[in-house]
């Protein structure tokens, strides 16, 4: 009878630990409440650092662009790579996926080209993918570098390297394309 | 019978030889060897001299059919605001014939000119298809041509508001710039890789598109010979004689301006997010 009770005792105990350690992480891993780019990247760094909140980088940031749009600034790039940093640091992302991130929002060139080690003969005969890659890539730049930092000419950069080396990569396929073809 | 004319006319060659000449003297035309970059060589000498002939080429054309196509357009005009069409009077006849003495001296003229101008440009079409192939097909990673683009890893700074001189509406104007812009010492290598790929995709569909215009041609050479039926022949004249003012005098549209805003490179530094940079 008392093996009972303790066992019933340590169940009950278990039971109610896990719950309030849920709750907690609930509570610690809710989204910051600022309406300042800084204080928010502060406060998402701190929550970053709980080892529990680690799955939700992906929130912070997008909520991050949110307020930034708010604020548009040339100094909210050192904040995204704060945030970015903090991920990294924490073990919430890894590094790739945070220099991804990075690159493919505030950096005029286009991180879908940066990857593939093929030559562009081979690599070229699916330009159809790196174009919509490069596609999607521009409305990250758009967010990024137009409608956070507020850095018009930066995304016009973007816009001529798209414009440029989708015409350079039409070309250099062809050229290709036609070597083979005298072969 | 079509005689055979040369590549280059003799009028033009002390032009585009003293050209040559001064290309291979002076530094190699669009190559990149600022820095420790590698060096890039699209354009050839093969290709600058067929650029040139194809302007002066398409030049010639353009003089000559102008009369004969404003005298066409006159008669076509005539026709319709006689009502030729539904009228069989001897007034109309004689227009009609005078329209066909004018659409079938149109033909005479484009057969002469077009076989040559299809070769410059196929010449140069093939000489930069082999450059670029060899120089960014299978030297350069696509991340390479961004870098390249990017006037970055010892490559020349973008010099991109060049371009936009090349874009004219005649065919001439076309080449003519495009050769312009070849011929001039110290175009950087990117916008050479981009200057390049425009004259290459632009001699590729000029080159498809005088097939289809020459075989157009032979089509209504031969229906002309066969006398058939005149109200087709007119359809048939306005659409070839439309499809030879586009290629030779351009469609406004079509030869779209490219972005040009002037901008400066980002002077940022990257090392304030080396870490996070992806070269």
């Amino acid at each position: 009878m008392n093996q009972i009770c303790v066992f019933t005792l340590i169940a009950s105990l278990a039971a109610v630990t896990g719950c309030a350690s849920n709750t907690v992480a609930d509570v610690s891993c809710s989204m910051p409440n600022a309406e300042i780019v800084e204080d928010y990247v502060d406060s998402a760094s701190a929550k970053l650092d709980s080892y529990s909140c680690a799955t939700s980088f992906d929130s912070l940031y997008s909520e991050l662009i949110e307020i930034g749009k708010e604020n548009p600034s040339e100094d909210n790039k050192a904040q995204f790579a704060r945030l970015i940093r903090s991920g990294i640091d924490s073990g919430a992302i890894s590094t790739k996926y945070g220099k991804q991130l990075f690159n493919e929002y505030f950096e005029p060139e286009f991180y879908a080209l940066k990857t593939d080690v093929r030559s562009n003969c081979t690599a070229l005969r699916e330009r159809e993918v790196f174009v919509s890659q490069m596609e999607e890539e521009l409305g990250r730049k758009k967010v990024g570098m137009l409608d956070v930092m507020g850095d018009e000419d930066g995304f016009r950069l973007s816009q001529r390297y798209f414009t440029d080396l989708t015409t350079v990569m039409d070309a250099v396929a062809y050229s290709c394309e036609s070597s083979l073809a005298r072969r | 019978m079509m005689m055979k004319k040369e590549a280059v006319p003799t009028k033009v060659r002390p032009l585009v030889s003293a050209c040559i000449a001064v290309l291979l003297a002076g530094p190699q035309v669009s190559t990149a060897t600022v820095g420790t970059g590698p060096a890039i060589n699209l354009f050839t000498p093969v290709s600058i001299e067929s650029l040139s002939a194809t302007s002066k080429n398409a030049k010639a054309l353009e003089s000559s059919l102008e009369s004969l196509i404003e005298r066409l357009e006159t008669q076509s005009s005539l026709y319709e605001a006689a009502n030729c069409a539904v009228a069989t009077d001897s007034g109309c006849q004689n227009l009609l014939r005078g329209m066909k003495e004018t659409y079938r001296a149109l033909l005479v003229e484009m057969q002469d000119h077009l076989p040559e101008i299809r070769e410059s440009i196929e010449v140069t079409r093939d000489s930069l298809a082999n450059q670029m192939q060899m120089e960014l097909g299978r030297k350069m990673t696509p991340g390479d041509l961004q870098r390249l683009l990017a006037g970055r890893d010892g490559f020349s700074d973008p010099l991109h508001s060049q371009r936009s001189s090349t874009k004219g509406g005649r065919l001439s104007g076309l080449f003519e710039g495009y050769y312009k812009l070849v011929k001039r010492n110290g175009v950087g290598a990117d916008s050479g890789a981009v200057l390049a790929s425009e004259l290459y995709l632009d001699s590729m569909y000029s080159a498809k598109y005088l097939d289809l215009i020459e075989a157009e041609i032979d089509s209504q050479q031969t229906e002309l010979l066969l006398e058939l039926e005149w109200v087709d022949l007119t359809a048939q004249m306005n659409g070839t004689v439309g499809n030879v003012k586009r290629l030779l005098w351009g469609d406004v549209g079509d030869r779209e301006e490219l972005l040009n805003i002037g901008l400066e490179p980002l002077v940022e530094t990257k090392a304030t997010f080396s870490d996070l940079y992806v070269n």
